[in-house]
């Protein structure tokens, strides 16, 4: 049996066995709404900034391209460039065209520029006429299908008409510098009306930022047929997790839950759950260990996707047997944590210095870490050497009390050392300690290479730090 | 479920392709599809063993990316000759993959490992050979015959298999060795998945010269055995014997297997008649009452392998 014939065997399996709750597509991405026969639905989507929204609005457009649904993108912050920026790197930009993007501002661009114009009621007003403009094709075909006219553009027309919609107004936040409450509240409902007649759904964003949109929201949801919540919390690791919740549909029980999401890198949406809706196979979602690309739903772990739990496994197993060396393989790496020990020779590029005092403190300095016990019990797997000219970073994987450890019987050694020498031959040195996750790169070279807030830190930390001391970073001490 | 068992080891010379082989063959004649893979990439030998010239190598599909089909050798025929099924039994497929043993090919795969491009791309292939493996030939397990030692193929391979076996031999080099290979690494295995076990071989015990009395074995593991003329304490005509393992600490199994935290798995006896022979060829099948067969059979068996 071919590859393809697995992973569409594995999709049947998904299926039959109910790991995608339904055989019915979410409406909205990785959330079963209990609202799927119901003619419009607009739904509030609000959290903070960053959070995640716009995204998760164009995946909610691919969807419903996918189920052959039109779709509209209402942006007052996106230029058509930027719009088409976000959905250039979708199955080689196809969907870009495909999706009819208004901006209100070109409507009003279209007059001479009068700051009265840019008024929150023509803004409004433009948004609106702009959606009438595009729905307007299915509104005069629906009166036709209601005239029962036989003509052939009226059966063409109907089959356009019978299409669902789905709508984007992202995001209401820009209105409401224009615009007070009330006039928002107005121009919902004027869209409720304006969609009554369709098979549509909406999705309106709001950015929230602190307790005062509290109320907004709530008048808000009262007006419209679901209200989605989006949050973003830090974790104590310094990443952060994105969550999603439906809090409330209209004439429908719901229980609110907060389910966690990641954003790839290309921009998909995928859920901690599993769910990934239909886009998997265009998105060209691939695996992390063998690079195919996914068909059905994705193992998400980590940073990662995998097509399947053997990937998944032989991929943690490589990480592990490798360590940071995984970078070898070429496979990504994740984030991981080290102690960092940076050390500078202080007046190492004095000028008047000779060439051969300035290797031999190098090579002094290099003897004598070398020949701490706290260096040595530490096997070379568990530890990372950047060299850095007049200095070094040190990073060690498996204790967070190493680098103090290096620093103090360091500093025991140097004093002897520089007792009989000139303040030319003295070694002094800078040694800044911190913690922190980094990651694995290749250099030009292909050479080993790390980056990440925890080298960044020390060498800050190593910055401000004086000859004959050790400064520790809080996150150390 | 399919199973991939990789034979592994610290140092050369413990009977990793010799037990590889052998549990193929034995698999295979039991009717169990069975691809066997030479992945001792530095050293490779199975060639050797089948006398088989292949027209493609594993190395063309990991740097050509070809086939799977123009690299695996039917050598179900091999099994046929001397597997002694009768009539009604059906034998499974033995196909095997051979790592070319040509110094410029190994220098290639050896100087390949320099970018991470490069080694992206031989290591995605080889990933994808064993799901070959898997779904086009509906093979019930995958065997590895590894290079020795940590050595970036055979880290690569035992990271793609599901069980994994670690052969020694007893001598401090190997054993201490071993231990200290089976604690950096086979830890990163284990915890994601893998099975890993001890398996001793060439455990003394077994081939003993009749005249020194200096090697006998003590009593208690030497009562069923009949010594013959050939100087060994057995020949392949006589009947086989169960026989335990000899050391010199009677406490070194359940030491290894506390340093390495892995379960010994079996612990095969030295068959000089093996060891020594000019050419060992599927010893299983062609002398299937051999003290050695029992033991592979035993260990096809055992439920950590089963399929």
């Amino acid at each position: 049996m071919s590859r393809t014939g697995n992973d569409l065997k594995r999709v049947k399996a998904q299926n039959n066995s109910g790991s995608s709750s339904s055989s019915l597509p979410p409406l909205i991405p990785g959330i079963d709404l209990p609202v799927q026969n119901t003619n419009s639905k607009i739904l509030l989507l609000y959290g903070p900034s960053g959070v995640g929204k716009t995204l998760y609005c164009r995946q909610f457009l691919i969807e419903g391209l996918l189920k052959g649904d039109r779709c509209i993108f209402v942006s007052t912050a996106l230029s058509k460039m930027q719009f088409n920026a976000l959905f250039s790197n979708i199955d080689g930009g196809k969907f870009v065209n495909l999706v009819e993007f208004i901006n209100p501002y070109e409507d009003l661009s279209l007059s001479n520029y009068n700051h009265k114009a840019i008024s929150g009621r023509r803004l409004v007003t433009a948004i609106l006429s702009g959606l009438i403009r595009s729905l307007k094709p299915t509104v005069r075909n629906s009166r036709k299908k209601a005239a029962t006219t036989s003509t052939q553009s009226s059966r063409i027309d109907s089959n356009t008409s019978s299409k669902a919609v789905r709508l984007v107004i992202d995001s209401l936040t820009h209105m409401l510098i224009l615009v007070r409450e009330r006039t928002l509240i107005q121009f919902v409902m004027d869209l409720t009306y304006l969609l009554k007649n369709f098979n549509a759904t909406a999705i309106l964003t709001l950015t929230t930022s602190s307790m005062n949109h509290q109320s907004l929201v709530s008048n808000l949801g009262s007006v419209v047929d679901g209200v989605i919540e989006t949050r973003l919390k830090e974790e104590s690791n310094g990443l952060a997790i994105r969550s999603i919740r439906v809090r409330h549909i209209k004439g429908a029980y719901y229980e609110p839950r907060w389910m966690t999401f990641r954003i790839s890198a290309n921009g998909n949406i995928m859920f901690s759950n599993g769910r990934y809706s239909s886009l998997g196979s265009v998105a060209q979602l691939t695996c992390t260990l063998c690079a195919k690309p996914i068909i059905g739903t994705p193992l998400i772990s980590s940073d990662f996707v995998f097509d399947s739990k053997e990937c998944l496994e032989i991929y943690y197993r490589l990480e592990n047997a490798y360590g940071s060396k995984i970078s070898d393989t070429g496979l990504p790496s994740e984030a991981f944590h080290a102690s960092f020990f940076f050390i500078d020779i202080v007046g190492l590029s004095d000028p008047t210095l000779s060439v051969k005092n300035q290797v031999q403190k190098i090579q002094t300095l290099n003897e004598l870490i070398h020949s701490c016990d706290s260096y040595r019990k530490i096997s070379a797997g568990k530890r990372i050497i950047l060299p850095t000219g007049d200095g070094m970073a040190i990073g060690f994987l498996s204790s967070s009390e190493i680098p103090l450890e290096l620093s103090i019987q360091l500093h025991h050694k140097l004093r002897p050392y520089n007792q009989d020498k000139s303040p030319t031959e003295e070694i002094g040195v800078l040694i800044g300690l911190a913690s922190g996750p980094v990651f694995t790169v290749a250099d030009l070279n292909n050479v080993e290479n790390i980056w990440g807030s925890g080298i960044i830190l020390a060498r800050r930390v190593m910055d401000v730090d004086d000859n004959g001391h050790i400064l520790i970073a809080e996150n150390l001490a | 479920m399919p199973q991939c068992i990789a034979f592994h080891s610290y140092k050369g010379g413990t009977g990793k392709t010799t037990i590889a082989c052998n549990l193929a063959a034995m698999l295979s004649s039991k009717g169990y599809n069975v691809s066997l893979l030479d992945l001792d990439v530095y050293a490779p030998s199975l060639h050797a063993y089948f006398d088989c010239n292949p027209n493609k190598w594993i190395n063309d599909l990991l740097f050509e990316n070809i086939d799977v089909h123009d690299i695996m050798v039917d050598m179900t025929p091999a099994v046929a000759k001397y597997a002694a099924n009768g009539a009604n039994k059906k034998l499974g497929k033995l196909l095997v993959g051979f790592s070319n043993p040509q110094k410029e090919e190994i220098y290639k795969l050896e100087g390949s490992i320099k970018t991470a491009n490069a080694n992206i791309q031989l290591l995605r292939r080889f990933v994808q050979l064993r799901e070959d493996l898997i779904s086009d030939y509906d093979s019930d397990y995958v065997i590895l015959d590894t290079s020795p030692g940590i050595r970036y193929w055979s880290i690569n391979s035992l990271a793609v298999a599901d069980v994994l076996f670690l052969t020694l031999k007893y001598g401090d080099l190997d054993i201490e060795g071993t231990i200290k290979m089976a604690k950096d690494i086979y830890g990163s295995f284990t915890k994601f998945g893998s099975k890993s076990f001890l398996l001793l071989n060439k455990v003394a015990g077994y081939c003993i010269p009749r005249d020194n009395p200096l090697n006998s074995p003590p009593a208690k593991y030497n009562k069923n055995k009949n010594e013959n003329n050939s100087g060994f304490s057995h020949s392949l005509e006589e009947t086989p014997i169960e026989l335990k393992v000899i050391s010199d600490d009677l406490n070194s199994d359940a030491y290894l297997s506390d340093q390495t935290r892995m379960e010994m798995i079996s612990a095969i006896p030295c068959y000089c008649d093996i060891q020594f022979k000019r050419k060992e060829f599927l010893t299983v099948l062609q002398y299937p009452d051999h003290p050695f067969a029992k033991q592979l059979e035993h260990l096809s068996m055992t439920g950590q392998i089963k399929v």
